[in-house]
């Protein structure tokens, strides 16, 4: 793929704030009920240089530091955090792909996806195995110059659509980590439809059989797959998440503000009704929390402090419970309105218990935080 | 920066990252069971950040780079040839 490379200027959380509010949200709704992102957005989504906000600028992108790209998330989250995910598993490929992948494999792969022209997924979770990606079935093996897929992987987000795959094994025991492009032999791709929350994620089931592809395209060394790559690419993952949280629970917010502004009962603003007030200033509160946690966190990850790592997941923790919280206190607020579908907050509701289990659900967080304590 | 000020630093990083209380130049991090699944990732974070260098693939290898005494060689070996950044 011949992509010219630019150094494209790093997106604003200003910037993405109005092409949010002019593209992503009023197509929100849409984008649910369709359960897809349209290949249009995410062309424009490369145009104001979201696809590379995990690309260093020498493979044209925006490596963005972790500041803006927190507030950048959160803005996303606030549109419509199915796109906001996009956008994370774009930073869980190119942020591991930066650090351990080849120069070949850089420049190849880095610019076109920075361009929007290649969509990439992360392919961990399997049928039989989700947290505990040390126990991974997906088997590989090295022939000459070749590598062998065998096995499947399951709720992959934009599986279905995914030009490349990073997909996790293990070879005579040991972790790896391996570049798939669509459409190589032995690879099938099974939409699944029908999510509860972040409907247009385009999951699907992925089934290698003996997928051959060339042994240059493992990324990292043989044992790195599990304790390297996958963990830079979860860690980063768990940053923008957090972040997205942090937007979904404005959204939340906002939503509720609005409403209970406009709608009265018992001849006043339920604004002004004292047990309305207390769910609003639950919400302020956390979600004023959630944002700064993801600001230390952010601030930590920008100075290469090893303590970012516990903090990303303190505030990936706190954040995705905010968004829960906001949603439900939400949906109280709008009552019957609320619960019909198409409705924004009934959306925010189905979307916010997601971010409690992607990334490493609340109970994964909740170990690794003790274990980080060496509780 | 000099041998003892490269061993105190990372000596610290390792007590404070580990949650170990002490940690003798020798003692093995692995055989004591200390190593948490996050510790590569801090590790790699704290020697790039701290000394200005970046590792090779060949020197992440968590069984060179198991005691301080291992970390240190490895920070001054690069010092040495000016692979700093």
């Amino acid at each position: 793929m011949n992509t010219p490379l630019q150094t494209p200027a790093v997106p604003t959380a200003e910037a993405i704030r109005r092409f949010v509010d002019t593209r992503i949200q009023p197509q929100a709704v849409q984008m649910d009920q369709d359960q897809e992102i349209p290949r249009a957005l995410f062309t424009e989504m490369a145009a104001q240089g979201l696809m590379g906000l995990a690309v260093p600028a020498k493979y044209g992108g925006t490596a963005a530091d972790y500041a803006t790209l927190g507030a950048i998330h959160e803005e996303l989250g606030r549109g419509y955090a199915s796109v906001q995910n996009a956008c994370t598993v774009f930073g869980m490929v190119c942020k591991p792909l930066s650090r351990f992948g080849t120069e070949a494999q850089k420049a190849k792969w880095l610019p076109a996806i920075a361009a929007g022209e290649v969509i990439p997924a992360i392919a961990i979770t399997e049928p039989g195995v989700g947290s505990d990606i040390a126990k991974l079935e997906t088997e590989a093996v090295k022939e000459e110059e070749h590598i062998i897929l065998n096995g499947r992987k399951k709720y992959i987000t934009l599986g279905q659509v995914a030009d490349l795959f990073l997909v996790f094994a293990r070879l005579n025991g040991r972790g790896v980590a391996v570049l798939v492009e669509r459409g190589t032999p032995g690879l099938r791709v099974e939409p699944l439809h029908g999510l509860m929350g972040l409907r247009a994620n385009m999951l699907a089931e992925l089934s290698f059989e003996d997928c051959c592809v060339p042994a240059e395209n493992m990324v990292g060394k043989v044992g790195f797959g599990f304790t390297h790559v996958a963990n830079y690419a979860l860690d980063e993952g768990r940053y923008t998440t957090a972040c997205g949280s942090v937007g979904l629970a404005q959204a939340c917010l906002e939503l509720s503000f609005h409403y209970a502004a406009a709608r009265s009962q018992f001849g006043e603003q339920l604004r002004k009704h004292q047990l309305v007030q207390k769910m609003l200033s639950e919400m302020i509160t956390e979600t004023k929390a959630a944002r700064e946690l993801c600001a230390a966190a952010g601030r930590l990850r920008e100075q290469g402090d090893p303590a970012a790592i516990t903090e990303t997941l303190v505030a990936k923790y706190h954040a995705s419970k905010t968004a829960v919280l906001a949603a439900d206190h939400a949906l109280q607020i709008h009552g019957a309105a609320g619960c019909l579908n198409g409705n924004p907050v009934e959306r925010c509701y189905r979307d916010a218990k997601i971010m409690e289990i992607i990334e490493g659900t609340s109970q994964m967080h909740e170990l690794q935080i003790a274990r980080t304590f060496r509780l | 920066m000099n041998h003892e000020e490269i061993k105190e630093k990372v000596t610290s990083f390792l007590t404070r990252s580990l949650r170990t209380k002490e940690l003798h130049e020798d003692d093995n991090i692995l055989e004591l069971g200390l190593v948490h699944s996050l510790f590569m990732i801090q590790l790699i974070m704290f020697i790039e950040k701290t000394f200005h260098l970046e590792l090779e693939e060949e020197e992440l290898d968590m069984d060179n780079i198991k005691t301080v005494r291992d970390l240190v060689v490895l920070i001054e070996r690069h010092q040495q040839t000016g692979a700093a950044l």
